[in-house]
Order: structure tokens, then C-alpha cells, then sequence
């Protein structure tokens, strides 16, 4: 297991009041899930926990398991260790967000080698990895660009290469293709999966658009979501009836 | 584009800054430097007579102390002028004036009497030094004998005259002396005196009464400090003897009120400016961070550490400073050089507004410093930024 979450909680006080409670998630090693929901059920809050840059109220288990060595992310949060879950993030996770996130003043060479240039590795291996990540998602002929020059498309499909030049363990991504028109929209979806595949790199996608993840083969895990007699939004994940059975350990 | 704008407005804060300090370091320099080049800043002369009068054994006590440049007694006042014949047969009066070797007044115009020759013939000319305006009163030139008339009154009441002639070793240039004077040794001078008093010098054939024997006292002397500020020791010095003299004491005071009170305003001028860029760099670096905040957010998401993020305000607050003292550094210069032109023919050489090297160090430590102050507070709100809380809609 990558990920394995056992009652972990967000709350939040703003408007009538919201709650998620991932009851139990365990997600294997090389699975590729998509974290569904309607609009408002906190796919994103439960998005940015896995990430470790959400505080979680009330962590009853939070493991991370890149590699041999699990990661006890309840136990940082406790410590505030921000600096070591930016540092897991750096060695193991790549984030995808809906819109860009590049930065303006670097190239999309410079976008793609971000990562690995933190990591300080390796450069040719690194610029290696990025040129041929490029190749696969077609922007190769962009790398000298600045991402203003590039259209929205573009800048996604440069998104998700940073998130996968560094090869991560997990990427996780936040509606990567909700910007995008629906056709190309289902083009990227595909390549990006299958990319993720290749790299045999876990998948956390959140997205709002269930045949677009079903399309491309995503497990989906359901946010489900109560009111209650406040009008408070009870939002939950409960994984537990899952029993995962394609697991990609190496 | 708006980092080149801070350093600009950083640059204009401080160029009229460094263009003030220059202008202190200049005029106070060149005040000093002027000064220190006059002898005449340096003399220190008793107030009124001697009194009692001044012995050898003062002068030379005088002599050894390392604030002491230079000091000859001065002969009385019967010593003090002798007429001399002019080209066209008339008769100049000169004021005598003792010196001797290393006086300052004459080295400094490179016009020092050459050392007495002891075993001179009696009637042998004495070298002296003449001012400007003495040699040109007797169209005399370096090298000429000039032939003076020494008068005294027998104590029979009979006026005789002896005959003294010089030979003219140096001319002294208008600005060393306006008087007519003419420099000779002292023991020239103290024979001219004894002549006067009707005591015999035999050395000269000269008859009079015999020498008492008696020390001789001295009513004056002439006396050249080390530097500037052995002025002011020497004049407490000679005040513990009881002697009160006349110093240039005041002009130096002068220029240190002038060099403190230009720095006090500095200072105040400076914290001003100090003060305005804190804010500005506090303000600007602010804003930087809330401007930047999603893509700082993003930086974190990527895993970058707060140390990495803590760097990145106080990185730019640096380097912008650091631009901007150099650019102000370069203009001040520029301006130094205008203002320098504009009264160069007042200067004479001199500067009046002087910026070097050390002092654009000095304001760039004195930057870095407080920009690196300035932006700690914006570093930490960097540091601090929550990815969560910004990335959603970069």
C-alpha cells in the first residue's frame, strides 16, 4: 500500500459548516484511482491531504509508502514537520493542478527540469527524462517557450510533464483536463494514464467527469455526501469494501 | 521590469545622500588640506611681550618635544629693521626676521638659507632670504650683495653707522609673507642686536662695551607645530607655562565644528533616508510576496523548504539593494565630477565633493543590512505561505 489512511478528518467552519471523513483509503502501488464526487464534496480537500500540504484535524493513521520505508504523515503533522512532507514531496510526488501552475519566468525546459534541479541529481539523466516526457505528450517542439506563448492545452499537457519528468511515485492531480475541450480533453486523459502506467507511478485524480475516468480505466472511489440537520455538508470516503487486486509492487 | 524600478527608486534615494557625504569629505579635506599646507596655520607666537623673556634653556626644551616642528627665538625689537640701499641709491627699510635651519616658512617655498660658514671674513655678505615684496622694493634678485646701513646712537649721543651688507640666498614668493622682510640667521640678528645696545662684537670688528656674560632672554619666539592638532596641545602646553600665545587654534576649531555639525546633519539626513527605505523595501518586498503568493504556493507544493522560500524576498531585497547602491554610487560620481568642474577654479586643485570606493562600501553594508532587516518579516509571510490555501486557481 501507498497510501493508507484510516480516519482522517478535515473540518471546516465557513458557511453552514463542511466535514470529510476519510473513514478508511488504501490505495496499492500502481493503481490508478479517480476521487469523484459532486460539486462541493471536497474533492480537492481530500486531494491535498494525500498531498501533505492540508492539515488534517484528526489523523487516526496516515501512512505514505513510496518505497520499503513508510512514512508516518500523522505523526508529521503532529510535529509540524513541514520541511520533511516537502521534502517526500519532492522525492516521490507529482501534482498536477486543473490550470498551470507553471512558472511564468521559466522556460518549459526549465518548467520540466524544476523538480529534478531541487532534487540536485543527476543532469543529464534528468534532462534526458524531461526531453523524452515531452516527446510523449507532443510538446517537445515548446521546450525553448515561455508558458505565456503557449495556449491553454499546452500548458497542460506541460503540466503534467513537469509532474512526470522527475518520475514520481504518486502523481496526484487536480481535474487536469477540466479546462480543456472535451474531445482533446479525453486525448490527454488517455495519454496521461497511460503515461502514469508506463512509469508504473500510482494515480490519484480528482475529477468531476465519471466516463472521462472510466474511459481510461481509473478505479473510481466515491465521495459521498449527507446533510445534516444544520444543513452541515457530511462529506465521506469509505474504501473499505475495496479489496484492491491489481497491484503493481516491483 | 519592477525589480529594475526598485533598484531606480532605491538609487535615487541614496545618490543625494552620497553626493552630501561626498561634499563633507571634500570640503572638509580640502579646508584641512589647505590648512595643513600654510605654515602659517601652524605658527604659534607669544601675545604681547615676554615679560621676563624667554631663555635658550625653553627653546630647547621646546625643541624635544615630537609636537614641536620648528622654533627660533626672536631678537628684541632694536633688532627688528635695518634700511637697505636700493639700485637706485635709495634706502628700503626691511624688517629682520630670525630663522633658522628647517623653518618651515622657508622649506615650504623651497627657499631654505644655506648653512652659515663658520670661518666667514668679518666683513663677508650673510645670506638671507627675501620677501616678495622686499625684493621688489630693491629690484633685487637671488645672488645679489645688497648693502645695508646699520645706525646706531653712541651713549655719547653720536650717531655712527656701521656697514652689513647680504647676499640675497632666496626669494620668497607674495603668498609666503606680505611684509618687506628680510631672513636671517639669529645670531646674525643677536649681533645686530648687541651693535644696537653698544656691546662690542668682535667677530664683526664692531666696539662697544664688553659682553656681560649674562644669558641672554629673548623677547619673542617663533614656533611651527607638527601638525594640526599638536596646535591645540602645545597651545595647552605653553598656557601651563604661563605663556599665552597666539595660535591658528581657532581656524582648526573651526573646521572640526564645521566637520561635526556636517556630520551631525548626515546622520540625521541619513536615518531619514534610512528610514524611508525600510518602507520601501518592507513595502515593496510585501508586495512582492502577496503578488507572487500563488506561485510560492506552487513552489511549496513542488516540495521546495521554507528555508529555499525564506530565501527568495530576501534574495531579491538584496540584490535590489544592492543594484541600487551601485547605480547611486555611478550617479553620485557623475555628480561629484559636475560639481568639482563647476568650482574647480575656486579649488585650486582641491575637491569639494569626494566619494571613494570604501564609502560606497560602507553604504552598501549599511543597505544590505537593513534590507536584510527590512525583509524578514516578508520573508517569514513567504515561508509561510499555504499551499492549500492558494494554488486552486493559479
Amino acid at each position: 500500500m501507498i497510501f493508507s489512511l484510516a480516519n482522517v478528518s478535515k473540518y471546516r467552519a465557513q458557511g453552514t459548516g463542511y466535514s470529510l471523513a476519510i473513514r478508511r483509503l488504501r490505495i496499492a502501488r500502481g493503481e490508478q484511482i479517480a476521487l469523484t464526487g459532486v460539486s462541493g464534496s471536497g474533492k480537492s480537500t481530500a486531494l491535498d491531504i494525500l498531498g501533505m500540504v492540508l492539515m488534517p484535524d484528526e489523523a487516526r493513521g496516515f501512512l505514505f509508502a513510496p518505497g520499503e520505508k513508510a512514512f508516518d504523515i500523522a505523526a508529521f503533522w503532529r510535529k509540524k514537520s513541514l520541511d520533511a512532507m516537502a521534502g517526500i514531496r519532492l522525492r516521490h510526488i507529482g501534482y498536477v493542478l486543473q490550470t498551470g501552475g507553471l512558472l511564468p519566468y521559466l522556460t518549459v525546459a526549465e518548467n520540466l527540469g524544476l523538480t529534478a534541479r531541487m532534487r540536485g541529481g543527476d543532469k543529464n539523466s534528468a534532462a534526458a527524462s524531461a526531453a523524452s516526457v515531452a516527446e510523449s505528450l507532443g510538446i517537445a517542439r515548446l521546450l525553448n517557450s515561455y508558458p505565456s506563448t503557449l495556449s491553454v492545452g499546452e500548458r497542460q499537457r506541460v503540466a503534467i510533464g513537469r509532474a512526470l519528468a522527475p518520475q514520481p511515485d504518486v502523481v496526484l492531480a487536480d481535474e487536469p483536463t477540466a479546462a480543456l475541450d472535451p474531445i482533446h480533453a479525453e486525448n490527454v486523459m488517455s495519454l496521461f494514464a497511460a503515461l502514469v502506467k508506463e512509469m508504473r507511478a500510482t494515480l490519484i485524480m480528482v475529477s468531476h467527469d465519471l466516463s472521462l475516468v472510466r474511459e481510461a480505466g481509473l478505479r473510481i472511489v466515491e465521495i459521498s455526501v449527507t446533510s445534516a440537520e444544520d444543513g452541515a455538508v457530511l462529506a465521506t470516503i469509505d474504501d473499505s469494501g475495496h479489496a484492491p487486486c491489481a497491484t503493481l509492487q516491483s | 521590469m519592477l525589480s529594475l524600478c526598485a533598484v531606480l527608486a532605491l538609487a535615487s534615494m541614496l545618490t543625494p545622500l552620497l553626493v552630501l557625504y561626498g561634499v563633507r569629505v571634500g570640503l572638509v579635506e580640502t579646508l584641512r588640506a589647505t590648512l595643513l599646507h600654510d605654515p602659517a596655520a601652524l605658527i604659534i607666537i607669544p601675545a604681547g611681550s615676554g615679560g621676563s623673556g624667554f631663555t635658550n634653556e625653553l627653546f630647547e626644551k621646546l625643541r624635544r618635544r615630537p609636537d614641536v616642528r620648528f622654533v627660533t627665538a626672536r631678537t628684541r625689537d632694536v633688532a627688528a629693521e635695518m634700511q637697505f640701499a636700493a639700485k637706485d641709491g635709495s634706502y628700503v627699510p626691511l624688517t629682520l626676521e630670525p630663522t633658522g635651519p628647517g623653518d618651515p616658512l622657508l622649506e615650504r617655498f623651497g627657499q631654505p638659507l644655506p648653512p652659515v660658514a663658520p670661518e666667514a671674513a668679518a666683513d663677508a655678505p650673510e645670506d638671507a632670504v627675501l620677501s616678495s615684496s622686499a625684493a621688489r622694493k630693491l629690484s633685487a634678485a637671488r645672488g645679489d650683495i645688497l648693502r645695508g646701513r646699520l645706525g646706531r646712537r653712541r651713549p655719547d649721543g653720536a650717531l655712527e653707522t656701521a656697514v652689513f651688507t647680504i647676499r640675497v640666498a632666496g626669494v620668497l614668493p607674495p603668498e609666503a609673507i606680505p611684509s618687506d622682510t628680510a631672513f636671517l640667521p639669529l645670531p646674525v640678528l643677536e649681533n645686530i642686536q648687541d651693535y644696537r645696545d653698544y656691546i662690542a662684537v668682535p667677530r664683526r670688528s664692531w666696539d662697544g662695551d664688553p659682553a656681560t656674560g649674562i644669558k641672554r632672554h629673548y623677547e619673542s619666539f617663533r614656533l611651527y607645530a607638527r601638525d594640526l592638532d599638536s596646535v591645540e596641545t602645545l597651545d595647552d602646553h605653553l598656557r601651563g607655562l604661563r605663556i599665552s600665545v597666539i595660535t591658528k587654534a581657532k581656524n582648526i576649531a573651526d573646521i572640526r565644528m564645521i566637520d561635526s555639525s556636517l556630520t551631525r546633519l548626515l546622520m540625521i539626513i541619513a536615518l531619514a533616508v534610512g528610514a524611508g527605505f525600510v518602507a520601501f523595501t518592507l513595502s515593496s518586498s510585501l508586495a512582492a510576496v502577496r503578488r507572487k503568493d500563488k506561485m510560492l504556493g506552487m513552489l511549496r507544493l513542488l516540495g521546495f523548504s521554507r528555508p529555499a522560500l525564506l530565501c527568495y524576498p530576501l534574495c531579491q531585497a538584496l540584490l535590489t539593494c544592492a543594484g541600487g547602491t551601485f547605480a547611486a554610487w555611478l550617479l553620485a560620481c557623475g555628480v561629484a565630477v559636475s560639481i568639482d568642474s563647476l568650482f574647480a577654479a575656486q579649488l585650486a586643485g582641491g575637491a569639494i565633493c569626494v566619494i571613494r570606493p570604501e564609502h560606497f562600501l560602507a553604504a552598501l553594508a549599511a543597505g544590505l543590512a537593513l534590507s536584510l532587516g527590512a525583509t524578514l518579516y516578508p520573508a517569514v509571510r513567504a515561508a509561510g505561505i499555504e499551499p492549500a490555501l492558494v494554488i486552486r486557481d493559479v
